[in-house]
């Protein structure tokens, strides 16, 4: 009955005002769905999706660009860039965009993705930074959004112990400044879920303020930061903050794309630096990038000989209860240092050093398998990096050292073997004593220590219609590691094809297996490993009706299997419908799904349609129905308005959640409003 | 000990992961994606494989197994082009000094036109350990190719679809029935990109992947996975003349490295 009323209620919603999800959206989110296909749910990608976004308004002119520039547009892999450069080094500056059908390795697929980006016109506004310029030309970007869970959850009832001392409301304001190329301001406030909005303890007068200004292009100074930002260079072993993309059906993904100092637009509560960095060209072909940073972390501290020692640092940034709150800039992190990199349109080489302190010292965490963590209070990491490209080869690497500490490095070829075919390779060996507070190097692990690895994946393009793509990778951990009491190894395969017949339908089969080991779940006198098997089966359609009308159905199945235990499966399936008239001020998507998981072992995650800038990764766990809806409506010329409700309604359960986020009853609904004016 | 643990190995080797006889370096380097792969060492595969030599063949290949000190394969392969039809001989020889296994085979290969060819190959199998007994018996294998267009092959063998097994009563080892499909995908003429999925009909599933890349015109770099156990091969080919020498490095998760380094020359 209850289904019969959604369905009902989804045919309303599509009939009478549902969906709008314009063109770029989609291509943002196919985008994100192919590289991020192995991040945790909670990872924050609306950087990534400001970029695209902003540069969908202000297109990218290939014949003025850098390499820098072009990475930051994640889906083109450095082969491309460098045989881009090739070709206009030898055949002047580009005069149509169709000529990029012509430069290798560019494939349909991919000047379908690039094209909504770049431009070949040169822009006619001035980009001189006068008082007037800056009035005039600038661009603001407002983002006001409200959240909230509408189920009460135990967290905020009158608990004796730990409660959630704030509201369940969530707000985000973010304010954007962005001049031509030339300059760059951001403010960001946020308040999650169960924090205090205004003045709470040891927040002034928001949880979460981040901000910053940026020159570019001034002279020799190609790039001054003050505020919030973030530092990516090389292949991420030695000095990275801020999201990166690893193993995914996008095999070349391992190839990282480093973007090197960026301003902090995001409100992800950790990855970032806080100070000031300028990137100045110093010499032909040559930049250097100082920086200095002061932070403060929040971080689990105990007390030893009467010190005050850290034991762990929190990454999450929830300021809840009172020991989340305590918890809450007890760490003060100051970091500097610098990179010099040369760079030619074939050879990049670069070199890192910097010096990471901070106020009260590290010590060894409880467990055997941490005994390699870093201690004390001071740490310096040196890197050097590289990528080459010579023909239809791209050879990249990076190595890394903590001084008084393990050593790092990771080598790899991305190789276009024929204009259908490129292969990866890479290579890695991380020391278990690899000390690296800002590393995001390809890994199994979700940090790139104690591991070594030789990873291949082929990229199949025999023609429009087929793609195919397939990897593995295998890995080894010599060291022990979180519920691994001995060395382990194992190894991940992915295969996928998708069949694209026509510009309007498309289809997805995947298969991933993934074998590690783990600790028995039995209770033995010493822990053996037992082998832990993870199956994926995925069947994907994607097809539109008309002009306005989308579908998307997926059907996935997980087999998850431990030791001799039987195996248990997890199944999703959904439904997609996007509305998106060509000239409506309205549109939008809905979403229902039916899934059913024998535990959270074999939980499923998809990426889930949300408001412009909040990136959802769905989690399905359990046995029930998920549900939701999202609209835009377009107020006014520059002001656009999103709605969001979204719902989970399990079966046979009495309660949603556990600990604090409990909730009473089978559903679990939540809502957001979000309001963007531009002017 | 050290013997102790080297049967261990060769039984697993066997049992498991060592189903066929050793398919030379180049098409071990393409992670043994070989059924519809045209090679000398497509004897000890596809036998159809044969029909892409141009010319009489010999072929010599030398793997190492590093986890043990003298467990060891040694293979020989000889083919005979006539009037379409393609002749060939195998000698492979696995084991040490105690444990030897030998099979050696005489294959018949035919081109029917352009498209199509099929092979057949009759093996006999002996066993030996010191101080416990031998064995001997045959088998057959039978395979078909099929070029299905400019870029895509088509293959598919099986391998002791008789289920022979030894006769002896106080020898266990068993030799693996198996069916083999393949295809490749040819991009150009530097590129093969093959795949095989392999049903022995004791064990799961088996798909591997291989890349042969000729980079260069005496030069070529190869890779490979296979899924059950989970293996990776890389390996690099040197053409020279009338000579070819291939390496190949195989990587299994419990057996480790196992180099292999092959020789051919057509006359």
């Amino acid at each position: 009955m209850r289904f019969k009323l959604l369905v009902l209620f989804t045919f309303l919603l599509i009939g009478f005002a549902a969906k709008a999800q314009t063109q770029e959206d989609q291509l943002i989110k196919d985008l994100i769905e192919s590289i991020a296909e192995n991040l945790p749910e909670d990872y924050d990608l609306s950087e990534l999706q400001d970029r695209l976004t902003y540069f969908r308004k202000h297109p990218i002119n290939l014949n003025n660009t850098n390499a820098e520039e072009l990475k930051t547009l994640v889906f083109l892999s450095p082969l491309q860039i460098s045989n881009l450069f090739e070709h206009i080094r030898k055949n002047g500056k580009l005069i149509d965009l169709l000529e990029l059908q012509s430069i290798p390795e560019f494939d349909i697929q991919t000047i379908q993705r690039l094209l909504p980006f770049v431009t070949l016109e040169q822009s006619a506004t001035t980009d001189k930074i006068t008082g007037k310029n800056l009035l005039m030309y600038g661009n603001n970007d407002l983002i006001l959004r409200y959240g909230r869970v509408i189920e009460k959850s135990k967290g905020y009832t009158d608990l004796p112990g730990s409660r959630y001392l704030g509201t369940p409301d969530r707000y985000l304001f973010r304010y954007r400044y962005t001049y031509s190329n030339r300059v760059s301001a951001s403010l960001v406030f946020e308040k999650d879920a169960g924090e205090y909005f205004f003045n709470g303890p040891k927040q002034k007068p928001f949880d979460f303020l981040s901000g910053h200004i940026a020159f570019l292009n001034t002279g020799r100074f190609k790039k001054i930061v003050l505020g919030d930002y973030t530092m990516q260079f090389g292949q991420a072993l030695t000095l990275w903050s801020g999201f990166a993309f690893g193993k995914s059906p996008d095999i070349t993904g391992v190839a990282k794309r480093d973007v090197g100092l960026r301003p902090y637009t995001s409100a992800n509560e950790f990855a970032f630096l806080r100070g000031a960095a300028i990137t100045v060209n110093i010499a032909k072909n040559i930049d250097f990038s100082p920086f200095v940073s002061h932070r403060k972390l929040d971080a689990s501290m105990s007390v030893v000989n009467g010190q005050n020692v850290v034991s762990t640092i929190n990454e999450t940034g929830l300021h809840r209860t009172q020991s989340e709150i305590d918890n809450k800039n007890n760490l003060e992190q100051t970091v500097y240092g610098g990179v010099l990199q040369y760079r030619t349109s074939a050879l990049n080489v670069g070199a890192v050093a910097y010096h990471t302190s901070f106020n009260r010292a590290f010590i060894p965490g409880s467990g055997l398998y941490r005994i390699h963590n870093f201690t004390g209070k001071e740490l310096t990491n040196l890197g050097a990096h590289y990528s080459y490209t010579y023909k239809n080869f791209y050879f990249f690497g990076e190595f890394g050292k903590s001084l008084d500490a393990g050593l790092a490095y990771v080598n790899g070829a991305l190789v276009s073997l024929s204009s259908t075919v490129s292969a990866v390779v890479l290579h890695r060996n991380y020391q278990k004593n690899y000390h690296n507070f800002f590393n995001q190097a390809t890994a199994e692990a979700s940090e790139a220590f104690n591991e070594k690895g030789f990873y291949a994946g082929l990229n199949i393009n025999p023609s429009k219609i087929w793609s195919i793509q397939v990897y593995g990778d295998y890995f080894k951990f010599p060291w022990l590691r979180f519920r691994v009491d001995a060395p382990s190894d194992g190894y991940e395969f992915l295969g996928q094809v998708t069949y694209s017949p026509t510009k309007t339908f498309r289809a997805i089969l995947r298969y991933k297996t993934e074998v590690k080991q783990q600790n028995t779940s039995l209770t033995v006198p010493f822990n053996y490993l037992d082998e832990v098997k993870r199956e994926n089966y995925r069947a994907e359609v994607k097809w539109a009706a008309g002009k306005s009308f989308g579908f998307q159905n997926r059907v996935e199945v997980v087999q998850f299997k431990k030791g001799d235990a039987k195996a248990e499966f997890g199944y999703l399936a959904y439904q997609d419908v996007s509305y998106a008239p060509l000239s409506s001020r309205l549109s939008g998507n809905i979403r229902v799904a039916y899934f059913n998981t024998a535990s959270y072992d074999s939980r499923i995650y998809a990426y889930e349609d949300d408001v412009l800038y909040n990136f959802t990764f769905g989690l399905y766990n359990g046995k029930g129905l998920r549900g939701y809806a999202n609209l835009k409506y377009r107020l006014a010329k520059r002001v656009d308005l999103w709605g969001r409700y979204a719902l989970y309604n399990y079966d046979n359960v009495e309660t949603v959640g556990s600990g604090l986020d409990e909730i009473n009853g089978k559903m679990k609904s939540e809502m957001r409003i979000q309001l963007r004016y531009q002017f | 000990m050290r013997k102790f643990l080297l049967f261990i190995i060769i039984f697993l080797s066997v049992n498991k992961s060592w189903s066929q006889y050793n398919q030379g370096a180049r098409l071990t380097a393409m992670g043994n994606a070989s059924a519809a792969l045209y090679d000398i060492w497509s004897l000890n595969a596809n036998p159809a494989g044969i029909t892409g030599l141009q010319s009489p063949t010999a072929a010599a290949n030398y793997a190492r197994y590093l986890f043990g000190d003298e467990l060891s394969e040694q293979n020989f392969a000889f083919v005979l082009p006539f009037n379409g039809n393609f002749a060939g001989l195998s000698v492979n020889r696995y084991g040490i000094s105690e444990y030897n296994e030998i099979k050696a085979g005489l294959g018949l290969a035919k081109k029917f036109g352009e498209q199509l060819s099929i092979g057949i190959k009759v093996n006999l199998h002996q066993l030996k350990i010191t101080n416990y007994g031998d064995a001997t018996t045959f088998s057959v294998d039978a395979g078909v190719n099929y070029v299905l267009s400019k870029q895509i092959g088509l293959g598919l063998y099986a391998s002791n679809p008789s289920s022979q097994t030894y006769k002896s009563s106080n020898i266990a080892a068993h030799i693996p029935t198996a069916l083999h499909f393949g295809a490749t995908y040819t991009p150009s003429n530097k590129v093969i990109v093959a795949t095989t999925v392999s049903k022995d009909f004791d064990q799961k599933f088996d798909v591997s992947v291989g890349a042969d890349y000729r980079f260069h015109e005496i030069l070529s770099l190869r890779g490979g996975i296979s899924a059950k156990p989970f293996k990776q091969y890389v390996g690099i080919g040197l053409n020279y003349q009338k000579l070819i020498l291939d390496v190949a490095v195989q990587s299994h998760p419990q057996i480790g490295y196992t180099p292999q380094i092959g020789l051919s020359y057509a006359f």
